[in-house]
């Protein structure tokens, strides 16, 4: 994995925000990309777990908000992010209630605005995972 | 059982009671009329686990409040109770407030039971997390006070018989150079040894030419000289005084007399 922070996974139907997007930030994050739900959870599949995944809300076919609720369910410790150009009530609710979103960005985003808040979202996941191993390493000791 | 705290925060009174009359059998419930009074509530009862707060209130808004309490008690869990929905209190609500859960109002008793209900489990969970992971913790810290004992005192036994070889090894040094000055009298004794038995050798061949001379005398047939061991031949009185401190006085015996003597006087008497 290098010296990279960790793995994020972004999701967009726009092209061009995925190359602006792994442009920007690849020089710190390990970036993935996919043009659709559908694409991101076969990454998800391939790859494996990923430290961040941050999604477009509307997307033709499966919505930002569907993609992460799966996240949720198949990778509990994924931390879930929204980017949306659109902030509809319903949507903004869903993203609570049902996506448990960490963050909700609203496009288009501040580039250090984004890099700061991926940056402590995969602070986040890190810490989560270091006490998750500590604790069970401690009990395989046990 | 005892039952969990949440505290839920309202301007408006019926909602207050409204929200005790329903949760009340279930949950050990606090009401604040206003941001402030929640946060001094929250001060006193650490242990609250669920704060549900309304958004638009006089003074403090919801998202203010409930970020506050993300500062002063982050193990809380939080969510919205609120009937108007502006999107930028939303998005609020998700980046400042860390909201669990957004519900409308007015609300459905039986969503805000499941929603309450979750949240609380997640409380629970959180907590137990918590405690798992400082119980191991501290039982971590001991282990390594106590592998740092351990190592503490192996340190120091080994340093013990770090000293106590040096020792052996000096007492060695001491005892080879005591073998070394050992073997070099014992050679220096052996050399000694040598020459003693050489001696003795050359004694005993002495002795027994000595003997074989006592034996057996050589003495020459005419003069009577004898000879000696360096091959000298020697007055016989000369020889036996030097190897016997016999001293001689010389007589004439009669034969001698009668043939040597008388015919030697007869010889002076004749006149001339």
């Amino acid at each position: 994995m290098g010296e990279k922070k960790g793995r994020v996974l972004y999701v967009d139907d726009e092209e061009v925000n995925l190359t602006n997007f792994k442009e920007t930030l690849s020089d710190e994050f390990e970036i993935f990309t996919a043009l659709s739900g559908e694409v991101a959870l076969d990454i998800l599949k391939k790859q494996g777990e990923m430290a961040l995944v941050v999604s477009d809300q509307r997307m033709p076919g499966m919505s930002g908000i569907e993609l992460l609720a799966q996240v949720k369910m198949q990778y509990p410790e994924t931390i879930r992010m929204i980017i949306s150009a659109y902030t509809e009530i319903h949507e903004l609710i869903d993203a609570i209630n049902q996506a448990e979103v960490y963050r909700y960005f609203v496009k288009p985003w501040e580039e250090e605005q984004l890099r700061l808040t991926i940056g402590n979202a995969v602070k986040t996941y890190n810490l989560a995972k270091e006490i998750k191993s500590f604790v069970s390493t401690r009990r395989t000791q046990e | 059982m005892q039952k969990t705290p949440v505290l839920y925060i309202d301007d408006e009174v019926i909602n207050l009671i409204n929200f005790k009359e329903t949760f009340g059998d279930t949950y050990d419930v606090f009401v604040a009329g206003s941001g402030n009074e929640a946060l001094e509530i929250i001060a006193e009862n650490k242990e609250i686990a669920v704060v549900l707060s309304d958004q638009r209130m006089p003074g403090m808004s919801g998202t203010e409040l409930l970020a506050r309490v993300n500062e002063i008690a982050p193990n809380c869990e939080r969510i919205m109770i609120t009937a108007y929905t502006d999107p930028g209190d939303l998005i609020d609500a998700i980046n400042r407030g860390h909201v669990y859960r957004y519900v409308v109002k007015p609300w459905d008793n039986d969503e805000l039971r499941v929603a309450l209900a979750h949240t609380v489990e997640r409380f629970r969970l959180k907590q137990q997390n918590r405690a798992l992971t400082d119980e191991l913790q501290e039982k971590n810290e001991r282990l390594v006070s106590l592998n740092n004992e351990l190592e503490a005192r192996v340190l120091a036994r080994t340093e013990a018989l770090d000293l106590a070889n040096v020792k052996l090894k000096e007492k060695n040094i001491d005892l080879e150079q005591a073998n070394l000055t050992i073997n070099t009298q014992s050679e220096e004794l052996r050399q000694a040894n040598e020459r003693l038995v050489c001696r003795v050798e050359e004694l005993e061949n002495a002795k027994k030419q000595v003997e074989t001379l006592q034996n057996l005398l050589p003495i020459c047939s005419y003069c009577k000289k004898i000879r000696d061991d360096n091959n000298y031949w020697q007055d016989l009185e000369a020889y036996f005084h030097h190897n016997t401190d016999m001293l001689f006085t010389h007589s004439i015996c009669p034969t001698c007399y009668k043939d040597v003597v008388e015919s030697q006087l007869k010889v002076m008497k004749k006149p001339r």
